[in-house]
């Protein structure tokens, strides 16, 4: 039945409509950032608290807690921290440093130049060597730091063992840390005492850490969230069900099989680093026949579909790659050695006729740790079969497939994907540590190149900037047309945050920094 | 008695030194180097022999077999090669959780799975036997993983009512925290009492048709009388075995089902540090699992002599 409005319904309607329009609309303002928990998780579980023990698990929870002299961000700017100036000397040969006067350390002590001299004498302590690999690492990367003096209370001076180009990528090492116990270098039986915008409160293993604001901080306001809750699940699967059921606000896709299912939904964002320094890379066994022939590693890499395996076994978020040094960002960058060896099964087959090879075969190995690897080797496993060539992939678990990779012949297989990092740093680091992608001493399967040593060695001393990316754009080049090993794609790190969430950065190596995030409520 | 709970005591000695060496050598053996692990991929070979070193793996192995044992005898089992915490420690944080969801998850599968299976016995071939048996059937056939996945979809990402994972707080109540116990111990009871119920059901078909029952009805008791004091008791023993077994089984860790929930119980534990070669605290839960069963299959062996008189007869001659 259809009711009908009278007169006066309709006049007191009206009046209450003018009226409604006549009041001005609420202000709408942009909502504060609650200051308040902010939930993350990973999947595994912490193996040390010092940032000097960099492992995948634990270098997101750096940034927060630790704090260095100079950082560099995601696009290779070196910012300071601790440091309020530097000045490396002309020669190369040493660098003051000036630190900043209201920096404390968690326990409220002030951060002075002594500070550093002990975290220096960590590097030359025999025992302290023995019980931790993190000093060892760090010792490694501070080789070429010969000494570090303290001036006055805030003044460092860093004397270096010949000329140091790339100081900066030793400072963005040096974590300010404060070994207390020497019986705990690892920072895990006590409350590691750092410098960062959180403070450690406490750890139940297997579950979480808890950080809380450092009230302390020397830059005001800052952090913004008053807890940051690092939790650990055990399996990866877990995590996409943590944020989507709102039990999490952040966490680390190490899936990107997950990233599709993430972009769908609307409550959640994704984010990646833009210029990841992680790379997969395929390691030839080149003491092998016929993989000690150029032209058979080159066939293979040209029987590489890295765009197909860009989209299908990396889920588009990797860039398919020739090369370690595909960033722009790298001293070693040339464009046209990050787009070789296109795709091409007839050059690949003709480069193996051409070497005398046919019907050949190999073997490798995967592991489920990385499942990218095993999607981009089934891919190119289908590939080389067009071309006459067999691949045998086996899948095993990570604890084998590391020591099968770290072995000197690779346990007589032929090939095992790998992923090798700091592709990024300054090429003097990445050599320095990259055993996997040079000869010489360290050698690992086989393949040695003079020119390229004498060039490593010539760019780790070489000042002026033109003549290293010279260097290292050669040393590219070698790697590249001798193919000791295919590079497949890039690895970048991926997050995926509720939309509540803002303000996350990372740092070059693609570790997380909450110091400016939000938390909307 | 007394004496023969002492020889079964006794006995388990061979066992178990024959247990720590099977754990001790399998998991040595196994490929993989925990000094690969901690150190990485990147480690130079200098890093990883340095590694090695610190975490003793230079001895040679009956060497290491000699420390270790003689250390458990003293109820010492070392320190983790990962997370450098004491394994008895990290044990004893491990054990409550999966004490706690083994009891919930046994108590619930024996409330439901027993009347059912009883019911079922009961009324043989009747509808709700089928039911039953089909149910039953579906319960042992659903992987856990699976169900355990499907939980979470539908009451924490759907429904947003219970936690997808993990044990809880301590800073919260325990009120708080009952709710991480809900998906993990529904996974673990749908399969269980699957098996509860198969068995009683089977038992008391067994016990139904005895000639024992038979005269208990005759002498006029009732079908309550007959079933509970005369049927269920007799039905008892080949299901206390499978509850022996099943609750063996689940304090050694429900693997799956705590990987699923990311519930840090024992077997969350063995696993981890099976794929991380954290030798010590292989060696530590796997021994610990080894004494848990020898317990468990112990009073199951003793609680034979209490449901069949007979086993008592048994042992006095």
């Amino acid at each position: 039945m259809r009711h009908r409005v009278s007169r006066r319904e309709f006049m007191k309607i009206a009046a209450l409509s003018t009226a409604a329009l006549a009041v001005p609309p609420a202000r709408r303002t942009v909502a504060a950032p609650a200051v308040g928990t902010l939930n993350y998780a990973e999947a595994g579980d912490f193996s040390a608290f010092n940032p000097w023990r960099f492992e995948a698990v634990n270098t997101n929870m750096h940034n927060q807690l630790f704090d260095r002299l100079t950082w560099k961000d995601d696009r290779g700017r070196v910012h300071l921290q601790l440091a309020e100036a530097y000045e490396p000397a002309r020669d190369g040969t040493s660098a003051r440093i000036k630190l900043r006067q209201d920096a404390k350390w968690h326990d409220g002590k002030p951060i002075v130049a002594q500070d550093f001299v002990n975290m220096h004498g960590y590097t030359k302590d025999t025992s302290l060597l023995a019980k931790e690999l993190g000093i060892r690492k760090t010792r490694d990367l501070l080789a070429p730091v010969k000494d570090v003096q303290a001036v006055d209370q805030y003044t460092l001076v860093f004397t270096f063992n010949g000329q140091v180009p790339y100081f900066t990528e030793i400072l963005d090492y040096f974590w300010a840390i404060r070994i207390d116990d020497p019986n705990d270098p690892a920072l895990m039986r006590k409350v590691p005492v750092g410098s960062g915008p959180f403070k450690f409160i406490h750890w139940v293993p297997n579950q979480y850490a808890r950080f809380v604001r450092n009230p302390d901080y020397y830059v005001k306001g800052k952090p913004t969230i008053d807890t940051f809750m690092f939790r650990r699940l055990d399996r990866p699967e877990t995590l996409v069900a943590n944020l989507q059921s709102g039990a999490v606000h952040g966490i680390f896709v190490s899936n990107p099989a997950d990233v599709q299912q993430l972009r769908a939904d609307r409550n959640i964002t994704v984010a990646s680093t833009p210029h990841p320094g992680s790379v997969f890379p395929v390691m030839l066994n080149v003491r092998k026949s016929p993989l000690d022939r150029k032209q058979v590693r080159q066939a293979l890499s040209y029987a590489m579909n890295r765009v197909e395996m860009a989209q299908k076994a990396f889920f588009g978020v990797s860039q398919p790659i020739s090369t370690m040094f595909f960033s722009p960002t790298s001293l070693g960058y040339r464009e046209d050695l990050a787009k070789a060896y296109p795709f091409d099964l007839d050059r690949a087959g003709r480069l193996m006729e051409e070497a005398g090879v046919r019907n050949a075969e190999f073997n490798t190995i995967v592991t489920p740790r990385w499942p990218q690897m095993k999607l981009f080797t089934l891919i190119w496993q289908a590939d080389l079969a067009k071309i006459g060539i067999k691949l045998n992939v086996a899948e095993v678990e990570q604890a084998q497939f590391l020591a099968s990779g770290n072995d000197a012949s690779l346990r007589g297989l032929d090939m095992i994907p790998w992923v090798v990092g700091r592709t990024t740093r300054d090429p003097a680091i990445f050599f320095g540590t990259q055993i996997t992608h040079r000869g010489g001493r360290t050698a690992k399967h086989g393949w040695v190149n003079d020119e390229l040593e004498k060039l490593v060695a010539e760019g780790a001393a070489e000042i002026n900037t033109a003549k290293r990316r010279s260097i290292y754009q050669r040393a590219n080049e070698i790697i590249v047309e001798e193919v000791p090993m295919i590079h497949v794609a890039n690895d970048p790190r991926i997050w995926a945050w509720s939309t509540k969430v803002k303000g996350m950065t990372t740092d070059l190596v693609g570790d997380l920094t909450m110091v400016d995030a939000t938390l909307q409520s | 008695m007394i004496r023969h709970v002492l020889l079964r005591i006794l006995h388990l000695i061979p066992t178990l030194f024959l247990a720590s060496m099977v754990i001790f050598f399998i998991i040595v053996k196994a490929p993989g180097d925990p000094a690969q692990i901690t150190a990485g991929p990147e480690a130079t070979p200098e890093q990883l022999a340095a590694e090695r070193a610190r975490l003793g793996l230079d001895k040679p192995l009956p060497v290491r077999y000699a420390v270790w044992l003689s250390d458990v005898v003293h109820l010492n089992l070392g320190y983790s090669l990962l997370a450098r915490r004491q394994v008895t420690q990290m044990i004893g944080e491990a054990i409550p959780q999966t004490l706690r969801l083994t009891l919930a998850s046994m108590v619930l599968s024996i409330l439901i799975g027993f009347p059912i299976g009883i019911l079922a016995a009961v009324r043989q071939n009747s509808r709700l036997d089928a039911v039953v048996t089909g149910l039953s059937s579906v319960g042992l056939a659903l992987p856990s993983f699976w169900l355990g996945i499907l939980l979470i979809i539908t009451f924490s990402v759907r429904f947003r009512w219970l936690p997808p994972s993990g044990v809880g707080d301590p800073d919260q109540g325990s009120w708080y925290n009952l709710r991480y116990l809900v998906m993990p111990v529904v996974t673990i009871a749908a399969s269980n009492l699957a098996v509860f119920a198969r068995f009683v059901r089977s038992a008391m078909i067994d016990a139904l048709a005895a000639d024992y029952v038979r005269t208990a009805r005759a002498k006029g008791l009732g079908q309550r009388a007959v079933v509970v004091r005369h049927a269920l008791k007799n039905a008892m023993i080949p299901v206390v075995t499978i509850l022996g077994i099943q609750f063996g089984r689940l304090l050694g860790g429900a693997v799956v089902t705590e990987a699923v929930f990311a519930y840090s119980g024992i077997g969350r534990l063995s696993v981890l540090s099976i794929l991380n070669r954290d030798y010590p605290v292989v060696q530590g839960t796997l021994m610990l699992v080894v004494c848990l069963f020898l317990i468990v299959n112990l009073t199951v062996d003793l609680t034979y002599g209490y449901l069949d008189p007979r086993v008592k007869l048994e042992e006095a001659r």
